[in-house]
């Protein structure tokens, strides 16, 4: 049920997270051991399907070239699906954020 | 005030009590309280772990992860799926709620009695009154000060003024409340009268056992009691006459159809108080993560089935709550002092269900459009109330409307002409109730008015979900008040009725 995440997909997540928040961060591995064991798993796969769903979306014509943080603008106003995947993606973005701060 | 916690794996294969308590939350604890003093072998069984206050940590995240089920992730099927959250530590929600008291409204207890005259019978108002009179007392239920009420609570005060409304300081189960601004993270200085700091001590004075981190997976009949596993995965048995369910009004019900008690409308008529909240932007620094978490209530429209709430969170939440993202969210993130987050929540009538699903309950509920119009016009409200008692503009967070909003003529058009469908807000689900309703008729109700399974004896339901309806405000107290007349009723019976061979 919980497979873990390839390098390559934390990366991606991070570029995500950095395109939400507006500014370059990269996700914190304490940060992420934690969510890793306390996420269950519907928020744990709907998470990577999120970012997989972003990636994907990079590629299709309209949105050829588009920026990631242009990508999460405009599916920010977009349908039901697409404004949930970037409010997935913004509250890990935060969870990250925020927790740092704190010892 | 530490409690003596027996860890599940510390617990031997098999043990015995008069009674076995599922749930430490407010119905459990309230209930084991009543049984112990009673003189009861009385032991109590929880899913979550025991954590002391000064182990809390300021960070949502840090919170979501140790002290909420399933880190908060929790949410409905259905058109627009909704959050619910319920915390999983021992006090259950208590501890990571917002520390507000309500009494059982008259209205709302003339309606059950309506619709039920035996519930009247059961317990009549002035048992009802007396027992929220004693929560009351035990819980040092007082209404906020101003000391500690902070800007977010005192300007929805103004606000309220502004427009006419009636509105007062929340009454809250605090002692030397700090306005830490912590509640849903857990109070770190223990001020709040949660239930592993109130009454599950004093059921634990009283005698009762208290085991943490293990999950009640069924329930044995005849002979009765419980099958619990612990961290490890290894079973253990607590061999019990009488079985109190207390698990909440989502658990509870899984609990029952996990055991094969499926009789009746368990897990039917699932009622709750969807939320919605408006942020609005101050010239001045609000510090919305400092204060009374919930501090000031407006109840000019409760009649209406609307309740207003000045709503504390930390900088984590109140992110998230900004519509922005990218560069203009990074720039927003320099103002979040300025922000003002209140809530209105919704005595819904849409009932949905819950369901066994793949790994746990599957809980659908689906928005009717006469609620969804109620969600418009708390909106609109919250709105209007922000705008006079001083924002810039507010943010109402709809899909399909304006953005921002700063004029009181575009907020009061929130009322007809945002969309009338649920996809459009940003709800999520507070206070449920309804999946195991109490009542006389077993083909309409799951537990009598004794509170005990219409078809299994010695099997009881304690906790909001048997309440027959929801009741437009905040139910900790009338859980509390309503489980304590359940744990009288049952330790009398228990003493009249022989019990079942063991």
């Amino acid at each position: 049920m919980r497979a873990r995440w390839f390098a390559f997909e934390l990366a991606w997540l991070s570029a995500w997270c950095s395109a939400v928040l507006g500014s370059e961060r990269v996700i914190r591995p304490s940060f992420w051991t934690t969510f890793s064991k306390a996420a269950p798993w519907p928020l744990f796969w709907g998470l990577r399907a999120c970012v997989w769903g972003l990636n994907l979306a990079r590629l299709l014509p309209q949105n050829w070239r588009r920026t990631r943080e242009a990508l999460v603008t405009r599916w920010n106003g977009g349908n039901y699906l697409q404004r949930q995947m970037v409010m997935t993606v913004k509250v890990v973005a935060c969870f990250d954020y925020f927790d740092a701060d704190e010892p | 005030m530490n409690l003596e916690i027996t860890i599940g794996v510390d617990v031997p294969e098999l043990i015995s009590a008069d009674v076995v308590v599922v749930g430490s939350g407010p119905a459990g604890s309230a209930a084991a309280l009543q049984l112990a003093k009673a003189g009861l072998d009385v032991v109590v069984v929880e899913e979550g772990s025991y954590q002391k206050p000064e182990t809390y940590k300021e960070s949502t995240f840090q919170a979501f992860a140790n002290l909420y089920r399933d880190m908060g992730a929790t949410i409905t099927s259905g058109s627009a799926p909704m959050p619910y959250l319920q915390g999983r530590a021992v006090g259950g929600t208590s501890v990571v709620n917002g520390a507000i008291s309500w009494r059982l409204p008259r209205d709302v207890y003339d309606g059950w009695v309506a619709e039920d005259p035996a519930i009247g019978e059961a317990f009549d108002w002035e048992t009802m009154e007396s027992a929220l009179d004693e929560v009351e007392a035990n819980l040092n239920i007082k209404p906020t000060g101003p000391e500690v009420a902070g800007p977010n609570n005192l300007l929805m005060a103004k606000g309220a003024d502004a427009m006419g409304l009636e509105h007062r300081p929340i009454r809250r189960n605090v002692r030397g409340c700090q306005g830490l601004g912590r509640c849903l993270q857990g109070c770190p200085n223990g001020n709040k009268a949660s239930m592993e700091r109130s009454y599950l001590v004093w059921a634990q004075e009283a005698g009762a056992r208290i085991i943490s981190q293990a999950r009640v997976e069924r329930i044995e009949t005849r002979p009765n009691g419980v099958i619990a596993t612990d961290a490890n995965g290894r079973q253990f048995r607590v061999r019990a006459d009488r079985v109190v369910v207390a698990a909440s009004a989502i658990q509870s019900p899984l609990l029952l159809m996990k055991s094969g008690l499926k009789q009746g409308p368990v897990g039917e008529h699932f009622q709750a108080h969807p939320g919605v909240s408006m942020a609005g932007y101050f010239p001045q620094k609000i510090n919305v993560w400092q204060g009374a978490t919930q501090g000031h209530e407006v109840i000019g429209l409760r009649k209406e089935g609307i309740k207003f709430e000045a709503l504390g969170f930390d900088r984590t939440v109140a992110a998230t709550r900004l519509k922005s993202v990218g560069s203009e969210f990074n720039a927003d993130l320099e103002t979040l002092d300025h922000w003002a987050h209140w809530g209105a929540a919704i005595r819904a009538e849409t009932q949905g269900r819950v369901r066994r699903g793949f790994t746990g309950p599957r809980v659908s509920y689906n928005l009717i459009q006469s609620d969804i119009a109620k969600i418009r016009r708390g909106l609109a409200v919250l709105a209007e109330m922000m705008l006079l008692a001083g924002a810039d503009y507010v943010t109402p967070g709809i899909h399909g409307f304006d953005a921002v909003v700063s004029t009181i003529e575009r907020a009061r058009a929130i009322e007809e002409e945002a969309p009338l469908d649920a996809k459009c807000y940003a709800a999520v689900m507070t206070h449920m109730f309804g999946t195991c309703r109490m009542g006389s008729n077993p083909k309409t109700s799951v537990v009598d008015t004794n509170f005990e399974h219409h078809h299994a004896r010695g099997v009881y339901v304690v906790d909001s979900s048997v309440f027959p309806t929801n009741t437009g405000v905040n139910p900790q107290t009338s859980i509390i008040a309503l489980a304590t007349i359940a744990g009288r009723v049952i330790a009398r019976r228990f003493s009249t009725r022989p019990k079942a061979a063991l």
